[in-house]
């Protein structure tokens, strides 16, 4: 089994970076680049867990996790920060914002896929262990980047 | 009654002689017993004109005495009053002095210097009977004389007194009071018709420097329509002392004052310094934090998709490929910690580093950074020893401060050593309430030049221009260790040979008080 996760990060090669490790150990990755856009995907496709950075255009990562937590059907979902933002205090500033946990930028990619899964549910932990080499190629049948169209 | 004319001598004979008859006595008894009366009655007189003379003479001299004491009496009454009008003299003038003096201390006290020189004048004039007056200041860099108050000059037209040549001068170098006689002619023109008030013409003048240890401050010059006395000269003397020290206290105000200025103005610049400096540390600031967060995200990037090549998880790599991507993450993970160190300084500089108080393990603490480092210490086939009590020490104290010092201490020791060893030994110190702990950091590489320590652990400091070229850095590690060390209220510093090795203590209170 894996997991659906949402992205919001306004920087592109950010952005390529984890959906990539995270497509790369099975997981499917759903992509928002403000949190305006990211707040609308995240009550539309229910993921499994939120991956938000902090710096956002429209509306930032306090912002978000704040309307997340504040609705009764997404205040389930676990919210995680990654930033860059490494100040001393700014752990504990995020927890009380309502995020469920913290990574620091740079993400360490040999680590990353496994500090989200923390996060996960037993059985939407990804398949393979880290280290493992993929079968190659891109992931297939990734669903379209937000905005999503309204239906 | 013709017997009865017979004679006048008969007739009183027989009278004479019929008396005794007439009384009963017998006429020639009669007669010497008279005489007898008289002869005694005449002794008695004399013996009371006797008594009489001696009376007076005693009287006279009790007059005498008396008179003698009443003479001397009167005497000491007149020397009483006198001395009592002498002491009423000596009041009057002692009384006047005060005033003066203190009247003179007002002026001072005001520190005007113009006014406090013509009141002093007036005063002079109106209370030591000194009509004419002058002062004269010293310029205490040309030693010339400038005029700053008359008295008792007609108005108008007159500047000073002019004397015989150099006699202020003679004065001022001497430091003694000159007396000229028939000054109303060593006088210019208009001190000649001198005194309006006491048009009588002036008899004497006193040239009076006033001194301050030795050096002459200023001139005062009176003239009086009289010679001056013992004691006008003697109140003058005094004058002059005191003028002296006030002249020198006012002079130190002057000068105090112009400090005080200058300093004002100094310290008005100095805050403007400051707040330029401030504003300039907030754009450093801001900058720092800026370019560290721009920075940082190319280099996620790097590291990040270094990683997954590395991880192979876009499809295997050959030996040289694995090995560039190796280099490749070795240098952006080396300028990551650069970007982190500068950002530490910037923290700590701008006072934005909070301590974060836990209790610490040391031996777990140390065994962590022991794994991080091994493998570099291995890479250069260098001992690594490390040297720990077996019982757990507990410190209270910031993790991430104590682990970044201690990579840091590390690391440069194993980048400085070439061969030989590299060991960590901790140690207890039971000084003071709870103690301190002692972390020592031994290498046995290239050490320190003695002239050289004293910059150690200042900040982009590498210790000579060939390191640099050996050894990467930024000179920020040590000056970081040691920023942080104090912050923990703790202390680090070192000891080297150069040549054989270096020894950093790091020194940390178990408690922090």
């Amino acid at each position: 089994m894996s997991a659906r996760i949402l992205i919001i990060e306004d920087n592109a090669t950010n952005m390529e970076l984890m959906r990539y490790l995270l497509q790369a150990f099975g997981h499917t990755t759903l992509a928002a680049s403000d949190g305006r856009q990211g707040l609308v995907a995240a009550r539309y496709e229910m993921p499994d867990l939120i991956i938000c950075d902090i710096h956002l255009p429209k509306l930032d990562g306090f912002g978000v996790v704040r309307k997340l937590k504040e609705d009764l059907c997404t205040r389930v979902l676990p919210v995680i920060a990654v930033t860059a933002h490494a100040m001393v205090g700014d752990r504990d500033k995020l927890l009380d914002a309502g995020f469920d946990g913290y990574i620091c930028k740079p993400i360490e990619p040999e680590l990353f896929v496994t500090q989200i899964d923390a996060f996960l549910p037993l059985e939407r932990r990804s398949a393979r262990a880290a280290g493992v080499r993929p079968a190659g190629g891109e992931p297939s049948a990734q669903p379209p980047d937000y905005p999503i169209p309204m239906r | 009654m013709a017997a009865g004319f017979s004679s006048i001598p008969a007739v009183l004979g027989s009278i004479i002689r019929s008396i005794p008859e007439a009384l009963g006595l017998p006429l020639a008894g009669q007669l010497r017993s008279l005489r007898e009366v008289v002869k005694a009655e005449s002794c008695a007189r004399q013996a009371i004109e006797r008594e009489l003379r001696t009376a007076y003479s005693s009287m006279e001299a009790r007059i005498d005495a008396r008179t003698a004491v009443l003479t001397r009496h009167n005497a000491h009454l007149r020397e009483r009053i006198r001395q009592q009008c002498a002491f009423e003299a000596t009041f009057r003038e002692t009384e006047r002095t005060l005033q003066s003096a203190q009247r003179l201390t007002q002026y001072y006290a005001d520190f005007d210097k113009r006014r406090a020189a013509s009141d002093l004048l007036a005063l002079l004039a109106e209370n030591h009977a000194i009509p004419t007056s002058a002062i004269y200041r010293r310029d205490r860099r040309t030693g010339d004389f400038k005029c700053v108050a008359v008295h008792g000059m007609p108005d108008g037209g007159f500047s000073s007194f002019s004397f015989p040549a150099g006699v202020l001068t003679k004065a001022a170098e001497s430091g003694r009071i000159i007396r000229l006689a028939c000054i109303d002619r060593s006088l210019s023109n208009p001190a000649d018709s001198i005194s309006a008030d006491a048009k009588a013409p002036l008899v004497e003048t006193l040239v009076v420097p006033t001194m301050y240890r030795e050096s002459c401050l200023s001139i005062v010059v009176v003239a009086g329509v009289r010679r001056f006395t013992a004691a006008e000269l003697a109140f003058i003397d005094s004058l002059r002392d005191q003028l002296g020290v006030a002249q020198h206290n006012l002079q130190l105000y002057a000068d105090s004052k112009r400090l005080a200025n200058e300093l004002h103005v100094r310290n008005i610049e100095i805050a403007e310094k400051n707040l330029q400096l401030q504003d300039i540390s907030r754009t450093k600031s801001e900058f720092v934090a800026n370019m560290s967060h721009e920075l940082r995200t190319p280099l996620n990037a790097i590291l990040g998709f270094t990683g997954t090549l590395l991880m192979q998880l876009p499809g295997p790599l050959n030996a040289d490929q694995e090995k560039q991507l190796g280099t490749i993450q070795s240098s952006a993970r080396h300028l990551l910690s650069l970007i982190n160190d500068l950002l530490d300084v910037e923290k700590i500089e701008s006072g934005k580093f909070q301590v974060q108080l836990e209790e610490v393990v040391l031996q777990s603490l140390i065994h962590e950074v022991f794994e991080t480092l091994q493998p570099l210490a291995a890479q250069k086939k260098l001992g690594f020893k490390l040297s720990l009590p077996k019982a757990d020490i507990r410190v209270l104290t910031d993790r991430r401060a104590v682990h970044q010092m201690l990579i840091n201490l590390l690391n440069n020791a194993i980048k400085f050593t070439e061969h030989g060893q590299v060991s960590l030994q901790v140690s207890r110190r039971r000084t003071g309430a709870s103690g301190t702990v002692e972390l020592l950091v031994a290498d046995t590489g290239i050490g320190i030049k003695p002239e050289l320590q004293g910059q150690l652990f200042q900040a982009f400091t590498q210790l000579d221009g060939t390191s640099t070229r050996n050894f990467h850095g930024t000179g920020l590690g040590l000056y970081l260790s040691r920023r942080l060390a104090t912050l923990v209220g703790g202390n680090l510093h070192c000891e080297s040979q150069y040549g054989k090795g270096s020894v950093f203590t790091l020194a940390l209170p178990v408690q922090r008080t």
